[in-house]
This record gives C-alpha cells, sequence and structure tokens, in this order.
C-alpha cells in the first residue's frame, strides 16, 4: 500500500492485490504490467468509489480481457466462454454481475487505516463514465498498473487510480 | 454448530463459506442473509451459534444490527468480517458486544486462528 501525498485514497501494491484477489481465484499471479489505456477509447471497464459524500475520489480499470476472465472464473464458467466474450467484446450477465462483485472487493485496494472511507458506487464500462469519473481517468493523481492471470483463465490488466 | 454468514455480497458470502472449509470448519450448518435486516430476522426466526457479518450493508449495517440484537435482549456469538478495519471500528465492535473483527484480504490460517476459540 502506497500512500499518495496529496491523494484523498492510498495506492495498492501488488501483495495487496495478490492477497484480495487470491481470496477470490486460485492460480492467482499479480506483477506490476504495462500502462492500461483508460480513456474514451478503452474497450474495458472500470469501477467508480466515492467518499460519503458522493465524491469520486478513485478508480479501479480493467481490460476487456480482466472483466470477461474474472466474471467467468467467479462463476467456474469454462474459459472458453470468457475467450468468447472478449472475442465479442460483450460480457454475459453473469461476467457483468461478477465483475460488480470483485470490483465491490477491490475497493479494499484504496482504502487504508486513516484513509477517508470511501464506497462502489458503479461500474460501467471506461468509455461511459460520468464527467466525475472520467476526470479521474485521464488525470489523475497517481496509477498503478497490474498484469493480472488468473489460472486457467489467463491475463488481464488491472488498474488502480486516485485523485 | 449453526453458522448465519451476514453480507451484502454474493461473492464474499461463498468466499467466506470457501475459507472456512479451507480452515478447517466444515460439517457445520451455514446459512446466508444479504444485509443486516435479513440477518436480524434470521437470527430472530433460528438463532445461531455464530454469526460472521460484513459491516457495510444495505437497509441495516454490521454494528446496528448487532446493537438491534442487544437492544432486544437476544446474546449471540456474532464477529466482524469486513474491509475496513479502523482503531474507531474496533473500538465500537467491542463497545456493541463483537467477539473479533477480522478484516480483508483474509486466509484460512487467519480464520483458524481468529476463530477457533469460537467453534466447537
Amino acid at each position: 500500500m502506497t500512500v499518495v501525498a496529496g491523494a484523498i485514497c492510498p495506492l495498492p501494491d501488488p501483495k495487496l492485490v495478490r492477497e484480495l484477489l487470491g481470496m477470490l481465484f486460485d492460480g492467482l499471479v499479480v506483477k506490476t504490467g504495462a500502462k492500461l489505456e483508460v480513456s474514451a477509447k478503452s474497450t474495458g471497464w472500470a469501477a467508480v468509489y466515492v467518499t460519503d459524500d458522493g465524491k469520486p475520489v478513485a478508480l479501479c480499470a480493467c481490460d476487456l480481457a480482466f472483466a470477461a476472465n474474472s466474471g467467468a472464473a467467479l462463476s467456474m464458467l469454462p474459459p472458453g466462454v470468457a475467450k468468447d466474450s472478449i472475442k465479442t467484446g460483450q460480457l454475459t450477465e453473469t461476467m457483468l454481475a461478477n465483475l460488480g462483485e470483485v470490483m465491490n472487493i477491490c475497493t479494499r485496494l484504496v482504502l487504508h487505516e486513516g484513509t477517508p472511507h470511501v464506497r462502489l458506487n458503479a461500474v460501467c464500462p471506461i468509455a461511459k463514465l460520468p464527467p466525475a469519473g472520467m476526470a479521474i481517468a485521464t488525470a489523475p493523481k497517481a496509477r498503478i498498473d497490474f498484469e493480472v492471470t488468473l489460472g486457467k483463465y489467463g491475463n488481464g490488466m488491472l488498474t488502480a487510480l486516485v485523485i | 454448530m449453526k453458522i448465519l454468514i451476514v453480507d451484502d455480497s454474493t461473492a464474499m458470502r461463498m468466499i467466506v463459506r470457501k475459507t472456512m472449509r479451507l480452515a478447517g470448519f466444515d460439517g457445520h450448518e451455514y446459512s446466508e442473509a444479504e444485509d443486516g435486516a435479513k440477518g436480524l430476522a434470521a437470527i430472530k426466526a433460528a438463532l445461531p451459534d455464530l454469526v460472521l457479518s460484513d459491516w457495510n450493508m444495505p437497509n441495516m449495517t454490521g454494528i446496528e444490527l448487532l446493537e438491534n440484537l442487544s437492544k432486544d435482549g437476544i446474546s449471540v456469538n456474532f464477529g466482524f468480517v469486513t474491509t475496513e478495519a479502523t482503531p474507531d471500528m474496533r473500538q465500537r465492535a467491542t463497545a456493541a458486544g463483537a467477539k473479533f473483527l477480522i478484516s480483508k484480504p483474509f486466509t484460512p490460517e487467519s480464520f483458524k486462528e481468529i476463530l477457533g476459540s469460537h467453534i466447537k
């Protein structure tokens, strides 16, 4: 966990991501990764975290592969179903519901003792982030990008961004 | 033992059950509730031996659930499994009668260590 000067939320390190997602998934490998594109052109998904007064202060964004793979793995759907979703760009209802669960648990990634309480507000395609969310995406105070391997489901990218 | 898991996240309830099993606490009768209000109703309907509750939930939070149980004179072995665990929360939980507070991320080992004395 890294405290970011001037930011409301901290940033997670690979160890925390591994411990947190390790509760959910078998065969998990987490390492810092390449920069995920988080813009109106992105095909990935994002979770918006807000403070108790409703102000968006952090995002967890992921690429389509992480969204499909984690969404499939949580319900133990066959990996082929996730691969089909990655190909078509369409997540099934189950995957979307599961991605919401994953992102809800990921709240812990932008929380630390002594930092303000934040909660998950919404999960949506990155390209459809509301303006306050897109502002975090395009001009974060800090970010960290991870490459996440979900066992037999394969790799995906997960990024935390804070202001 | 009858063990009630109260959490608004389906995935989290599943993870808690899985972690209980990996910690060696299988062979118990598990049930689930989706928020504090449903947890309160479930506890009143059939008193469990142990309650593992999330803190932040819609309708009724975990701490409100515990405080309501106390107000209604219902005594049950109750602990939290939460995302946050600030000193204030720990203090409030203890004051309300919680036996433990486990913060996420947790492991089967931490479950074993913390819950061992509460599970027969």
